[in-house]
This record gives C-alpha cells, sequence and structure tokens, in this order.
C-alpha cells in the first residue's frame, strides 16, 4: 500500500528502525540519506513541506542521539511536524502569510515529548492555511500534491503531513484535527490517522483554530507507528487546562492482529448511503463482511440528528476562529507594517488584509456574525445545544456498541481545484469526520482497500478513551484487507 | 436578505473583525457568505426542547489549576531578537488617537 | 446635593498580593521591572499558548464575595471579551459575563456605608474575575504629539476582580465613602494594596435628574472619584439650566486639570462578542471550598471598628476612621500594645498623621514608617513626663511626619518644654523691661495680661507652659503693684 515514491529503505515502520539501528547505529544515517535522497527526487512535485530541515542539522542530532544512554521509542524516527505546531528557533507559519517569518520562541509540549523520545524533527509541513480546509490547497504559499495522483488532491488540513509520510519524506508526522484535518488526508493519501479523544493529547503549542475542537495526533503509515506515536505524546500536560489526567496504558500493547474482544460495532447509516461514491462503498461493503468472518458483529444504526452536524460543526468552528485569529494584527510578530505616524486601526485592518487569505477571511466574518448581538442566541448558542444533542446521541450509540465504523470520505481524492472554488461542496468533504469531534471522541483511518489506483480511508471510532480498542481494529483492518 | 443588505453586513463585519475588504471581491465575498449562512439555517428546522443545555466543551476531566508561584519569564527580546519592533524594549504600536 | 442623581460604580481592584498573574507563572510585581520583562508565550498571547488559571486568585474572589455577602456561583465560568486595542495581546480579554445563561463568580451583595450618621446599604450587582492589559505610554509625553505608542506587557494577565454595583449613591460624597471602605475590605483580605499606582481604579456611571447616563473612566482613586463626580455633575447640571440635554457618552478623568473630557466615540462599541473561553472549561466551586475560606476569613473592617472601640476605649468615630487603612489600624493596634495611652495615640495618628500625609500628598505607609512606634513610643513618653506641651507634641508629630525626623533629635536641639520656673522668670524680667508701657497697663487692667504673655511664649518659641507663664507674671505684677 506504498505510493511509488517510496523506497523498501525509506518505508520501513519505527520497530524495524529501532531494530536495525540496534544492531548498527550507522543504519540511522543510510535511513536519513534514503529518506534525504526520495525528498531531492519528490519534493519539488509534492511540496509537502513548509520548511525542510538541511540534512546536515538532522544528522548532526542523529549523531546526539547515537551518542546518548537512551535512543528513545522513536529510536531517530524521522518526524514531520504540521506548520500549526509551534517549534522553538523554527519557523512556523500556520501556513499563512501572516506568520511567514513567525518564529516561536518555545516548542508545543508534543514536540518537546517528541525530542525526548527520540524523534528527530525534519521539517514542517504544508496545510491550509490556519487549518482552514480539506485540501491543503488553501495554503498561502502552494498545494500538495496527492502521491498517487498529481492531479489529485492530498485532502486536508494536514495534507502536507500526510503525504510527507505516503511519500516516505518522514517516518511518521503529526497532524491536527479538528474536523477531520487528520482523517481525511491520511484517507486520501493511504496512511494512517489518528484523532484522539479530546484531552488526551496537549494542545499547548497547538495554534488555534478552534479550541474546543482541536486535537494534535499521528499520522503514519502503519497502525503500530501511530500507536508508538500516540503513547509518546499524549498524556497530562500541567499546561493546557483541557488535558486528560488518565493512565492509558501502552497503546502500541493493542496493536495485535486478531480482535481483543468480539466487538459489537455500529455501522451509521447516515455516514454510508448520500453521495457516496460506488467503488468507494464497494470496498467498505467488503471490508465488513471480512470482519464478520472474523467474528464481529456489525450492525447498521440510524442517527438521523447527523444531518445538522455540518452546520453545527461548522458555526462553532467559526465563531472560535474569529476568537482565536483575533490576536494577529502585525504588532508583536508576523507580517509588519509601518507603524510610526499610523493609525492603529489603519494598520490592524491593513494587516489583516495582506496576512490573510480568502477562506481565513470568509470564516472570521461569519464567525464574528454568529456571535455578534441579536444572532448569538440563534446561531452560536443553538449549535452548542445541537452538539449536546449530537454527544448525547453517541453516549447512548456507544452504550450498546464497542466501536463504530465508517467511510472517512464518502469520495475519492477530488482533482485539484474540483471544490476549491465552492465553500459549500469543500465542506461537504468533512460530512463523516467533523460529528466526531462535536463530541470529543476518538476516531482513526486507515486505508481499507484502492479503487482505480487510489486509497480509500476506513473511520474507525469509539467512545472517550476507546483508543486501544480503535487501534486493535484498525491493526485487524490492516490485516485483512488484502487477503 | 438581499444582496445590498448583505453588503451591508459585510461591511459591519469587517469593522467588527477589522479586516479590510478588497472592494473587487465583495460581490463573491457576499454571495458565500449568503450560501454558507444558508447552510447554517438548516439547524432551524431542527426543534430543540428547552432543557437542552448548551455543550461548549467535551472535556469533562478536571481542570487544572495553578498554584500562585513564580515560573521563568522570558523577555520580549526572545520574540524579536532583532529589536526592530521594539524601543528601548517596549513595543512600538501605531497611534492610538 | 441635587436628590435626583443616580451614581454607580465598576471598581477594578488588582489582586497584587498574588506572586503571579491570572493565567501564568509571571511575576505580578510589573511596578518594579523594566518594560516587556516579566512577560512570557502566555501573557503575551503568542500563537499556541493557553491559559491556566492562578488557584490563589480564585480564592481570594470568594473571599470578597463572602465579604460582600454575595451569591457564589457553584462553578467558574471564563468567557472572551473582543476588541481590539494594541494594549490587549489577544484582542480579547479572559472575563466573565451574566447573559446567555452564563454567570460571573458572584452576584447580589452588599455593603452598608455610613455618611453623615446615616447608614446606607449598597448592592452590589456582581463580581467578575478578568485580565488586565498592558500599559500604553507615548515617546513624547503627549498623545497627540508622538508619532506612535510604546506599548509595556508586563501588566497584561494581572489579576483583576471587578466589583459593579447598583446605581445607589445619591451624591459623590456617598460613592467616596463606599470605594474607601472596599479598598479597607480590599486591604484586610489581603487582595489589594490599594496605595500601589493603579492598583483600584473605578468607572463611575452617573446620571442627573433622569438623564442620559454618562460613564466616566479613569479614576484613580476615592479622592479623584468625588471630585470627579462634584465636577461632573455641576457641568450637566449647568447643562440642563442652559437648555441643553445629556447625551450618552463615555468621558475621562483627567486628574492633572480637574476635569472630564469626552472620548472619542468609538464606532460599534459594546459589541463584544462574549463567548465561553473553549480553553477554560467550568471550574466546580465547591460548597467545601467556600466554607474553607469562610472560616479562614480575616476580621473585616467593620468588626474591627467595634473592637477597637471597645478594647482601646476609642470613639466610634475615631476606630472607623482607623479601620479605613488597615495599615494605619495594624499600627494603631502595635503601637498602643507596645506604648499604651492608645486615646493619645488614635489621636495622634487620626488627627495629625493623616492630616501631614494627605497635605504633603506623602504615602500613608512612608508617613507610618517614619511615625513608628519606636518614635510614637518616645513621643508619648516625652508627653507624659512633661518634657513636651501637647502643643509641642503635635508639632513633633508633624515634623517627624514631614522631615523624617527622630524624636531625640528634637528634643537635643532644646526643643522641650521649660519646666524650670527660674529660667521662665528671667524671661520674665527680660519682657518686663523691654515693654514698661505694658506692665503698668496690665497693672490697672488684668486683662492686658494676655499681651505678656504672648511676648514671653514668643520668647520662649512656646516651649515654655502657659500656664506658668501666666502664674510667674501674675506674680510679678502683684510685686510691682506694692512698688
Amino acid at each position: 500500500m506504498l505510493p511509488p515514491q517510496c523506497t523498501q529503505v525509506a518505508s520501513i515502520s519505527i520497530r524495524t528502525l529501532r531494530k536495525r539501528v540496534a544492531e548498527d547505529p550507522d543504519f540511522l544515517f543510510s535511513y536519513i540519506d534514503e529518506v534525504y535522497s526520495v525528498i531531492e527526487k519528490y519534493e519539488h512535485r509534492l511540496r509537502a513541506y513548509i520548511t525542510l530541515r538541511p540534512k546536515s542539522e538532522v544528522v548532526e542530532e542523529a549523531e546526539r542521539l547515537l551518542k546518548s544512554k537512551e535512543i528513545g521509542p522513536l529510536g531517530g524516527a524521522l518526524v514531520a511536524i504540521k506548520d500549526n505546531i509551534s517549534t522553538k528557533g523554527i519557523r512556523t507559519t500556520c501556513g499563512s502569510k501572516m506568520l511567514e517569518s513567525y518564529v516561536p520562541p518555545y516548542d508545543a509540549t508534543v514536540v518537546s515529548k517528541i525530542k525526548e523520545s527520540g524523534g528527530i524533527i525534519i521539517g514542517k509541513t504544508n496545510m491550509d492555511e490556519f487549518a482552514m480546509g480539506s485540501t491543503t490547497e488553501n495554503s498561502a504559499f502552494y498545494p500538495t500534491l496527492n502521491p498517487w495522483d498529481y492531479g489529485r488532491v492530498p485532502g486536508g488540513s494536514s495534507g502536507g503531513s500526510a503525504v510527507a509520510v505516503a511519500a516516505c519524506e518522514a517516518t511518521v508526522a503529526l497532524g491536527s484535527d479538528t474536523g477531520g484535518s487528520i482523517r481525511l488526508p491520511a484517507a486520501y493519501t493511504g496512511t494512517v490517522g489518528i484523532k484522539p479523544t479530546y484531552g488526551l493529547v496537549s494542545r499547548y503549542g497547538l495554534i488555534a483554530y478552534g479550541s474546543s475542537l482541536d486535537q494534535i495526533g499521528p499520522i503514519a503509515r502503519y497502525v503500530e507507528d501511530a500507536a508508538v506515536v500516540l503513547d509518546v505524546i499524549s498524556g497530562h500536560d500541567p499546561r493546557d487546562s483541557t488535558s486528560l489526567r488518565v493512565r492509558t496504558g501502552y497503546f502500541r500493547d493493542y496493536v495485535v492482529d486478531y480482535p481483543l474482544k468480539n466487538y459489537r460495532v455500529a455501522v451509521i447509516e447516515e455516514m454510508v448511503s448520500e453521495g457516496v461514491d460506488r467503488g468507494v462503498m464497494k470496498v467498505f461493503s467488503k471490508l465488513l463482511e471480512k470482519l464478520e468472518g472474523r467474528g464481529l458483529t456489525v450492525e447498521f444504526k440510524r442517527m438521523p440528528l447527523l444531518q445538522y452536524s455540518l452546520p453545527t460543526y461548522y458555526i462553532i468552528a467559526m465563531a472560535e476562529a474569529s476568537s482565536n485569529l483575533a490576536r494577529y494584527d502585525g504588532l508583536k510578530y508576523g507580517v509588519r507594517l509601518e507603524v510610526e505616524g499610523k493609525l492603529w486601526t489603519d494598520v490592524y485592518r491593513k494587516a489583516r488584509m495582506l496576512g490573510f487569505g480568502d477562506e481565513v477571511k470568509r470564516r472570521i466574518l461569519i464567525g464574528t456574525y454568529v456571535l455578534s448581538e441579536g444572532l448569538y442566541e440563534g446561531y452560536y448558542l443553538k449549535a452548542a445545544k445541537v452538539r449536546r444533542l449530537l454527544y448525547e446521541e453517541f453516549t447512548k450509540l456507544f452504550k450498546v456498541y464497542d466501536l463504530a465504523i465508517s467511510l472517512t470520505s464518502p469520495i475519492l481524492p477530488p482533482r485539484v481545484g474540483e471544490v476549491i472554488s465552492d465553500p459549500i461542496k469543500l465542506y461537504s468533504l468533512d460530512i463523516n469526520t467533523v460529528p466526531i469531534n462535536l463530541a470529543g471522541l476518538p476516531a482513526l483511518s486507515v486505508p481499507g482497500g484502492f479503487v482505480e489506483g487510489l486509497p480509500v480511508g476506513i473511520q474507525v471510532f469509539g467512545p472517550p478513551l476507546s483508543e486501544g480498542y480503535i487501534l486493535n481494529l484498525a491493526r485487524v483492518i490492516e490485516v485483512i484487507r488484502d487477503e | 436578505m438581499s444582496r445590498v443588505s448583505w453588503e451591508k453586513v459585510i461591511k459591519r463585519l469587517s469593522t467588527l473583525a477589522l479586516i479590510e475588504i478588497d472592494q473587487a471581491r465583495s460581490d463573491s465575498l457576499s454571495r458565500d457568505l449568503e450560501r454558507i449562512i444558508e447552510m447554517f439555517n438548516k439547524i432551524n428546522e431542527l426543534g430543540i426542547p428547552e432543557e437542552v443545555e448548551p455543550l461548549y466543551t467535551t472535556f469533562f476531566g478536571e481542570v487544572n489549576l495553578r498554584d500562585d508561584l513564580e515560573s521563568e519569564s522570558m523577555g520580549i527580546r526572545e520574540l524579536d531578537p532583532v529589536g526592530e519592533r521594539l524601543e528601548d524594549r517596549y513595543l512600538k504600536s501605531p497611534r492610538t488617537l | 446635593m441635587n436628590n435626583d442623581v443616580m451614581i454607580g460604580l465598576e471598581v477594578h481592584a488588582q489582586i497584587t498580593y498574588l506572586r503571579t498573574k491570572l493565567f501564568c507563572g509571571c511575576s505580578s510585581n510589573y511596578r518594579e521591572n523594566p518594560p516587556n520583562t516579566n512577560v512570557c508565550p502566555v501573557c503575551l498571547g503568542l500563537p499556541g499558548s493557553l491559559p491556566v488559571l492562578n488557584k490563589a486568585a480564585l480564592e481570594k474572589a470568594i473571599a470578597l464575595s463572602l465579604a460582600l455577602n454575595c451569591k457564589i456561583s457553584d462553578k467558574l465560568l471564563f468567557v472572551r471579551k473582543h476588541y481590539f486595542y494594541p494594549d490587549l495581546p489577544k484582542n480579547y480579554q479572559i472575563s466573565q459575563y451574566d447573559r446567555y445563561g452564563l454567570t460571573p463568580i458572584a452576584v447580589n451583595g452588599e455593603v452598608t456605608i455610613e455618611v453623615d450618621n446615616k447608614v446606607k446599604t449598597i448592592r452590589i450587582r456582581r463580581i467578575n474575575i478578568e485580565e488586565d492589559t498592558g500599559r500604553i505610554v507615548y515617546p513624547e509625553r503627549s498623545v497627540l504629539g508622538s508619532k506612535y505608542a510604546l506599548i509595556d506587557y508586563n501588566r497584561a494577565g494581572v489579576a483583576l476582580l471587578e466589583i459593579v454595583t447598583e446605581p445607589d449613591f445619591r451624591s459623590p460624597r456617598e460613592a467616596r465613602v463606599f470605594l474607601d471602605k472596599l479598598g479597607s475590605i480590599l486591604e484586610h483580605l489581603e487582595i489589594t494594596d490599594t496605595s500601589l499606582e493603579g492598583a483600584l481604579r473605578a468607572d463611575a456611571n452617573v446620571s442627573v435628574n433622569g438623564g442620559s447616563r454618562i460613564e466616566i473612566k479613569n479614576i484613580g482613586s476615592p479622592k479623584d472619584l468625588e471630585k470627579a463626580l462634584n465636577y461632573e455633575i455641576a457641568r450637566q447640571l449647568n447643562i440642563i439650566k442652559s437648555g441643553g440635554t445629556i447625551e450618552r457618552e463615555t468621558r475621562h478623568w483627567i486628574k492633572e486639570k480637574g476635569i472630564t473630557v469626552a472620548s472619542r466615540v468609538k464606532e460599534l462599541e459594546g459589541e463584544y462578542r462574549y463567548f465561553p473561553d473553549p480553553d477554560l472549561p467550568p471550574i466546580p466551586i465547591s460548597k467545601g471550598l467556600i466554607e474553607l475560606i469562610s472560616k479562614s476569613l480575616p476580621e473585616l473592617p467593620d468588626s474591627r471598628a467595634r473592637r477597637i472601640a471597645k478594647e482601646y476605649g476609642v470613639s466610634d468615630y475615631v476606630a472607623s476612621v482607623l479601620v479605613l487603612h488597615k495599615k494605619l489600624c495594624d499600627h494603631f493596634e502595635h503601637s498602643s500594645k507596645v506604648c499604651g495611652n492608645p486615646k493619645l495615640i488614635s489621636s495622634l495618628l487620626v488627627n495629625d498623621l493623616l492630616r501631614w500625609v494627605d497635605e504633603a500628598g506623602i504615602p500613608l505607609a512612608v508617613g507610618i514608617n517614619r511615625l513608628n512606634t519606636d518614635r510614637l513610643c518616645k513621643l508619648v513618653h516625652y508627653f507624659s513626663n512633661g518634657l513636651i506641651s501637647i502643643k509641642l507634641l503635635k508639632d513633633y508629630v508633624r515634623q517627624v511626619v514631614l522631615e523624617d525626623i527622630n524624636p531625640e533629635e528634637l528634643v537635643s536641639r532644646g526643643l522641650t518644654t521649660i519646666g524650670e520656673e527660674e529660667e521662665i522668670e528671667k524671661v520674665v524680667d527680660d519682657v518686663f523691661k523691654e515693654n514698661p508701657k505694658a506692665v503698668s497697663d496690665a497693672i490697672k487692667d488684668p486683662k492686658a495680661i494676655n499681651f505678656l504673655v504672648g511676648q514671653v511664649m514668643r520668647k520662649t518659641k512656646g516651649r515654655a507652659d502657659p500656664k506658668l507663664v501666666n502664674e510667674i507674671i501674675r506674680r510679678r505684677l502683684a510685686e510691682y503693684g506694692l512698688k
């Protein structure tokens, strides 16, 4: 399930990398060479990165790592970081002109954890500006292309991270998921992406889009790699008031080839009916059969409330975005304008006009609209109530079922330019992913097969903190899909 | 709402959000906004019982509180090592009147 | 004062007794630091940073809510209040709100004040916890003369308590008495050191004869509050008298000039787009916590005044003045215990110390430092030993407070009461020699004796006991009369 850019060495798993390095430390340098040669060959087409670290820096870090006592669970893995996650001393643009020159003076908690666990940051990946988009075409710099078909989008907004991993330009990556931004590109690039339970992974250092929805998560080529990275980045963080205090055990222990339980799995009809591509549906049906063959119970359930999840999601996300993006005025960092002799409102207006792209402006304006006097109750407050209803529906569902399964996206990756010009079409790509964020649930996208040489993503989700079982089922899918 | 009133709304929003709107793009913007709001209006079809409490966050854990202990501060210089935005450690800002 | 005056107050009290800011570990003691040194990603509002609440701030807010007899919410909810301004790092302020089903920490309290021997209850509408803004200064020391502004974010994020009253004040005097009392309560609770510049600020709403409400901002002390309100009411009455009407507006108090001026009307002011801060989920406030704080509440001004009057035998009035300033009251109790004579000490503190620090514009703490317990004891001692008269005692206090002189120093300058009769007799003889006419007048008319007494007092620079001088002169006159 690897695209043509990958080579055998560049595509190894973290487990293999650790094993080979343990046998021969110099292997780490051959591996770095190999990844950089893939980058050299294909990056000019794919454009997965906004900032790629020079190989010499990465090699230096590898040398330091090999000299240290412990090589850590990541064992020298080359980790690509989405460019909305703060990295001390490395430019963090959020895919925006607004932050083109912004160099954070601090590391996000997840970045510190990656570094402490033997991960080497290889670069910062391309994304839709401020994570607003589902195709990575909304980057202020350039679009990222799909490694399976350069004429198609890789999904977004974490498209750069997904492509870097899919095309073997990195070992694993971190993305962020507000309404599907990890799972959708994972589905379109044939990688594994996890949106963890809200609060499982610290958001400290993640440049906020919709704070009550945002979660950082791993993107990997293999379910096991995703679990290893989730083990590293999850855990309580005193810097984040929404960080859970839970002991989850090791997620990688759940990554076994057989189901740990005879799961009762729900399929929500609304997620696999309307507008589903026929080929995609075939892959899904075949997979369900195979799962039943493994002794799992699969049942179809209706959840009519889901038809309201898109407007509910976009009202909440845009409201929060309009607030989170208020701070970008060009004064302390980012776009810098002359201030002498100028009036502050003029400078702010100008900086925000020049710094933000069209989609960001749209969402800020609409977010401002739904929060404004007289409209708050009809939009924002109402959406928050629908969110409650949705949350309760899922709670009920998971009293009966262990897990649920759906398509990550009802369609194959759109062609470049196909949806970008129409906001409603663009937003509809997230139809199956946004309900998960509204309810704060964990979800994962794993490749379930191919249609016309393009990967089809399967979404597995469950009640809060069911990541272990989700990973287990994902691994089972990874094993049975080719049978 | 008519196109004209949408233009008015956009003007007000651009004042509230302090974003200058390119006049040439105002037309397509008001068309987009109108369609998005139309999509939002779908939730009005849904009757919601009075007693439903809004859900603002799905975090149900114990919220971190901090003890009143000092941690290391960072000077503004770390943000602007070159000092191009600073004057005597102050941040330069446009006039406020 | 006009009966139809209605005044409401919005008081902002910094929690100066906290070591750190409301949502980050930066020092809240910004007054001693060079600009922009106690700042961090959180209080600078850098992308990706998140707020974490200072537990002690919550406890202080609960203490104040109890002291002001408020109803305390069972949960702490923070909202974002949006407005753009260069001193506001995130372009929103984390605050609290009382609409849309949200609630501030406390509502519906009351405080009694006493003005002109009448006791009156002032209703407290609500108490908010919120963060302070940065400070703007102008390079040319004036707003208009400067081509740009300069910002110091050291103050940004310092914890504030906002106390909002109902419009229950009928005169500027009442408002001042309330603010004095509130300041004292804040001092006793160790929330605010009100002597610090900018630690206690007030905005006042005032309307005359049922007219429009005018908001006056930027008032820095109880004294200024009374001045500003007097000015504003007179201004409004003048307008009404000359046939004009009062338009609703915001005005600024200009302390240096003693006037209020209209603020430039901001477009769409009041559109703050409040919504719950998703970074700070609700924090339960348990009954147990409230009880715990209630039990450890220190003695508050009202009960302290009652105790002091009883324990030290001072008048109710003197006690009520003493408790207005916690430091003064502490000083009184301590000094009374050390040197005895509480009545005399209270009189020196209330009548003399307060007068001189006020006239000279010296901070009370400095005045107390100068007139410390040690010096106060010595002065009381000199007086009770007859070394100095009450007149000299009061004069000594003035010099100690204004010039920071040791009482011993004053004594060594010979400024003591002349106790020796011989010495006074010598001076009387001199005066008699210099004023033969006055002597013969006095022999004829006993009333004319006062001139001679005055002359003796002048020559002794007030050091002689007037009673003794009178006695000696009469004796001498009797002797002369016989001749």
